[in-house]
């Protein structure tokens, strides 16, 4: 498709560059894709084009650009759902790693919380009522097969609860906005979710945090415990993250002009600010630690998925 | 306080943000009145443009163009019977037979005038109940949500047409469409026959598109092509005031609805339109004008969709819930400007609210000023011949559709529908209930499923708070009322008629 | 044969049909079913069939009440109102709508080939042919203003790639 304008002699980028977001508008997704876009174009030289082509928790847009053209003139934010859930979860039409690794721009630390209104004041509150009445709880995610469904599975497994698929009952709805409607509304015992849209209703009040999953403390929550404080350090693999990949055997030359624009985005005082006010962290990695790191999440996806039998047939 | 009332007036009463807001609600009305490209892609794109400007004035650029569009929808509604937005396919059944009697001026007027006016009483709405309505929305679990559809449904019965039957059986047609895709619960395709782009299901805009532009196209092939222009004497002829004073009610009621269901996240303007027009039909006098070129139908879809406008901020602010996809997107711009929408926001950024709610009332009249100009440029256009004009619309159809998810299985899906719909015609199934039913089966099933894994398969998930007593209350009000009318008037209509072997 | 020529007693039975292929063929072959399903009301296969149920219950109730209102000289017999003005013939009103139901579709068909700008123009001119319209010119002029102005606007203002196909080169 299409017909290759010059050779190697030409610059890439020479034309603007299409990103795609596998997620509609109105998301974080969303979000992250236009503040990459618009923040990385000075330093790609060329305007980024945001297109969106949502569909199936994100499959259809890595598809697309799956098969899209290796001319670097059209790449995906790759996010966890598309690379490591969803491939471990159920049949995708592509391969997680069968495509150009460009790099980590950032990680979306995850947060565990409760209705203020429920009795559960701590992680081990929720663990116990799971231990006493087995089937009674529930917890919300934004979608079958997603990482916040996975979690709350896993937590339960974790802490030694028999059979965890079956001790709390999982409610999806769709998308992550119903869930946390769902949860301050009381309807739902707990949840894990992305910072970003609980941040605000943890510090409203409405929401009691109980546990964060990445190694350290989060700044805008000090005061919760992480996973590894309270002994489950294994689940830390709960955390999303995006990164720029094209389709399979993308020409050199965008390759390594992406790892450029990506080296100046680290300092990129601009783009920082937005990713941090987004609820994000920024982390900048190379196309090969970027590979290393997909395959490790999806690995980790995988055998968890295998472990719970949560497999999408 | 005073402090920020003052920081907030000279906040807003910079000739910037004025400016801004107009380019917004112009932004959006041209979007919405384009079928298929919808207020979310108009705000989606000018979302990056607001990183760089201050908190207010992106906030607003973007609240332009979602109430320029929720507008904006109507014009093709009722030149193109395309709904420009999907809130806008109420407008349809009497803005486009309006246009097609000549009458198309009539129409867009009142649709601007009862825009104008539910925009305005949604921002008062707003301002004034933000946190006694917010509540409202924290009470809806599953549960709540499943009785509120119920009783929305029930709407179907009321733009059902004159059969009954075959408007349930329409509405049956859009709850088993509507199935299509991967499931919520399991995840598991159905319908989908391997598809991956129909995992997501089919996307609304396609199909109401196809449902009613498409047949309105191939019909007129049914048709001579006419020579001469007929001139309508209606034709150009302005709304009078009288008209206008007739359609109040309609409007504040309208409005009304609007204003509740818009603060209730996930509604949305299509159902307040719907439940609009049907309260408006069943209180007329004259219920049977009602889908044939009636300006007060007009008047109650688009005070219905455009009473959302103002409401769906209010969880928006007071919660920090998006309700739609476009206030989902404003929340995004919030964040980027390290503002964090729901109650701190009152407490901290409280100069910030009250310059959005200051600006906000004037979002009405810059919709007013822009809906005189589009309709100056566009009444004329129903004037156009039918055999240039019909196929202009396809040709837009096919693009707007396109740029719906930048996908051509989605004008696939437009044109079967089209066919579908077509054959519908034939039939004489009303298309109306169909819609209502494609739209509101999702989160219905939903809804019930959810309730039903909450309670562990118990129906008494269904009466356990007092918002689901209330809505069951007026589900069974609402259907009685319906009988009564079909039961009442029936007798009237019966006639001995020979059974019809009309030509088809 | 009687019974077919009441229109009333087809679309009845159409639906019926319609609800039949669904509930019967449609969903045990397009729905997949999880291996355990807790609660029967959850199962996915469980509101389509009720769809399909419905369907084909008012179906019947419409066939029905036709078939008692014929039998008692149409008295029961719902009027509908008739919005389908037609004014040519049967037969060639059929055979246009059929020829633009294939126009519309074959340019659906090309538009990844062709390019949605191309395709346009030319599914606009042959529709506005069909349609009957002679200005030749003017058909001309709209076919190529149209498709570029959109073009231009979707892709410079909107930033939505349309599809070029075979046009990409002259871009």
């Amino acid at each position: 498709m299409g017909i290759v304008v010059g050779s190697a002699a030409a610059e890439y980028p020479e034309k603007p560059v299409t990103l795609v977001a596998a997620f509609g508008p109105g998301g974080t997704s969303d979000v992250t894709t236009r503040v990459l876009a618009i923040n990385a174009a000075p330093h790609l030289g060329q305007p980024v084009v945001v297109v969106n082509k949502a569909g199936a928790g994100g499959v259809v847009g890595a598809n697309f650009v799956h098969s899209a053209a290796p001319d670097g003139y059209t790449i995906l934010l790759g996010r966890v759902a598309t690379h490591a859930v969803a491939p471990a979860v159920k049949n995708v039409p592509y391969k997680f790693d069968d495509f150009t690794f460009l790099g980590l721009i950032e990680k979306n630390p995850f947060v565990c919380v409760t209705s203020t209104d429920k009795p559960y004041k701590s992680l081990a509150d929720v663990i116990a009522a799971a231990k006493a009445s087995p089937g009674k709880l529930s917890f919300g995610s934004p979608g079958v097969g997603t990482l916040p469904h996975l979690m709350g599975v896993m937590i339960l497994d974790e802490a030694g609860v028999s059979d965890a698929g079956k001790a709390a009952v999982h409610v999806p709805f769709k998308g992550e906005g119903k869930a946390v409607l769902a949860i301050l509304a009381g309807k739902i015992d707990y949840m894990c979710a992305n910072l970003a849209p609980t941040i605000g209703h943890i510090q409203a009040g409405r929401l009691r945090p109980l546990m964060t999953t990445m190694p350290e403390r989060l700044s805008a929550i000090p005061d919760v415990p992480t996973s590894r404080e309270l002994g489950y350090p294994k689940l830390e693999v709960a955390v999303g993250w995006s990164a720029i990949v094209g389709p399979p055997k993308m020409e050199e030359g965008a390759t390594k002009k992406w790892a450029e624009v990506l080296q100046k985005l680290k300092d990129d005082k601009s783009w920082i600010s937005m990713t941090k006010k987004l609820g994000s962290i920024p982390v900048v990695l190379s196309p090969e630690e970027t590979k290393e790191f997909v395959t490790e999440s999806y690995k980790t996806m995988d055998a968890l998925v295998t472990k719970l039998d949560l497999r999408i047939k | 306080m005073f402090e920020n009332f003052t920081d907030a007036f000279a906040n807003v009463w910079s000739i910037d943000t004025v400016v801004v807001l107009f380019l917004g609600v112009a932004i959006g009305t041209v979007v919405g009145a384009i079928p298929g490209m919808t207020s979310v892609l108009g705000v989606a794109l000018a979302l990056p443009f607001t990183f760089t400007m201050s908190p207010v004035m992106g906030i607003l650029l973007l609240l332009g163009i979602y109430k320029g569009g929720m507008y904006g929808g109507s014009i093709a509604a009722i030149i193109a019977r395309a709904p420009g937005t999907p809130a806008a396919s109420c407008t349809i059944l009497d803005g486009a037979p309006m246009a097609q009697k000549g009458e198309a001026r009539r129409a867009l007027e009142m649709a601007l005038y009862a825009s104008c006016i539910a925009d305005f009483i949604s921002n008062l709405a707003l301002i004034v109940f933000a946190g006694w309505l917010a509540s409202l929305a924290l009470a809806f679990g599953p549960a709540e949500y499943f009785t509120l559809i119920i009783f929305s449904l029930t709407v179907a019965a009321g733009v059902a047409g004159d059969d009954l039957l075959r408007g349930l059986a329409s509405a049956a047609l859009g709850l088993m469409v509507a199935t299509i895709g991967l499931d919520l619960i399991y995840g598991t395709e159905r319908m989908v026959f391997g598809i991956t782009e129909l995992m997501e299901g089919l996307n609304f805009v396609p199909v109401l598109i196809g449902l009613f532009a498409i047949p309105e196209i191939l019909k007129q092939f049914t048709k001579r092509q006419s020579m001469a222009i007929e001139i309508n004497p209606l034709a150009g002829k302005s709304v009078n005031f009288a008209e206008f004073r007739r359609c109040l009610k309609t409007i504040f009621r309208g409005s009304l609805i609007g204003v509740v269901l818009g603060a209730i996240p996930g509604i949305g303007g299509i159902t307040a339109a719907f439940l609009s027009y049907s309260e408006a039909k069943r209180t007329s006098p004259n219920p049977e004008v009602f889908g044939t070129g009636e300006i007060e139908g007009v008047a109650a879809a688009e005070s219905g969709n455009n009473g959302t406008a103002g409401a769906t901020l209010i969880p928006l602010l007071a919660l920090g819930i998006p309700g739609d996809v476009v206030t989902a997107v404003i929340l995004g711009a919030f964040m980027i400007h390290g503002l964090r929408p729901g109650p701190i926001m009152f407490q901290e950024n409280l100069d910030v609210i009250l310059a959005l709610f200051m600006a906000i009332m004037l979002s009405s009249l810059f919709l007013f000023v822009v809906g005189k100009i589009c309709i100056r440029l566009f009444s004329r256009i129903a004037e156009i011949p039918a055999g240039i004009l019909s196929p202009a619309i396809l040709v837009l159809c096919v693009f707007g559709v396109y740029s719906v998810n930048n996908s051509t299985l989605d004008i696939f899906v437009m044109v079967a529908m089209g066919f579908a719909g077509y054959l519908m015609a034939l039939m004489r199934l009303p298309p109306a209930p169909f819609l209502i039913a494609f739209v509101l089966g999702p989160p219905f099933e939903d809804a019930f499923r959810q309730s039903m894994l909450l309670s562990h398969g118990s129906p008494s998930a269904f009466f356990g708070s007092a918002v689901n007593w209330v809505f069951w209350i007026l589900t069974i009000l609402s259907l009685t009322m319906v009988a009564r009318q079909r039961f009442s008037s029936a007798p009237m209509k019966r006639q001995s008629s020979v059974p019809e072997t009309k030509q088809e | 044969m009687y019974l077919l020529h009441n229109s009333h007693i087809r679309v009845g039975a159409s639906l019926v049909l319609l609800g039949a292929i669904w509930t019967f063929f449609m969903l045990p072959s397009g729905v997949v079913l999880p291996a355990r399903v807790s609660i029967p009301t959850v199962a996915p296969d469980f509101w389509p069939t009720i769809c399909g149920y419905t369907l084909m219950v008012l179906g019947a109730a419409i066939a029905v009440r036709a078939w008692f209102g014929s039998k008692s000289g149409g008295q029961n017999d719902v009027q509908i109102t008739d919005t389908w003005d037609m004014d040519l013939p049967l037969r060639e009103a059929a055979t246009r709508v059929g020829a633009a139901g294939a126009i519309i579709l074959a340019y659906t068909l090309v538009i990844e080939t062709l390019g949605m700008p191309l395709a346009s123009s030319l599914a606009f001119i042959a529709l506005s042919f069909l349609a009957g319209e002679r200005r030749y010119v003017l058909v001309i002029s709209v076919s190529l203003f149209l498709p570029i102005i959109l073009f231009l606007f979707f892709t410079r203002a909107a930033s939505v790639p349309i599809p070029l196909g075979i046009t990409e080169a002259l871009v």
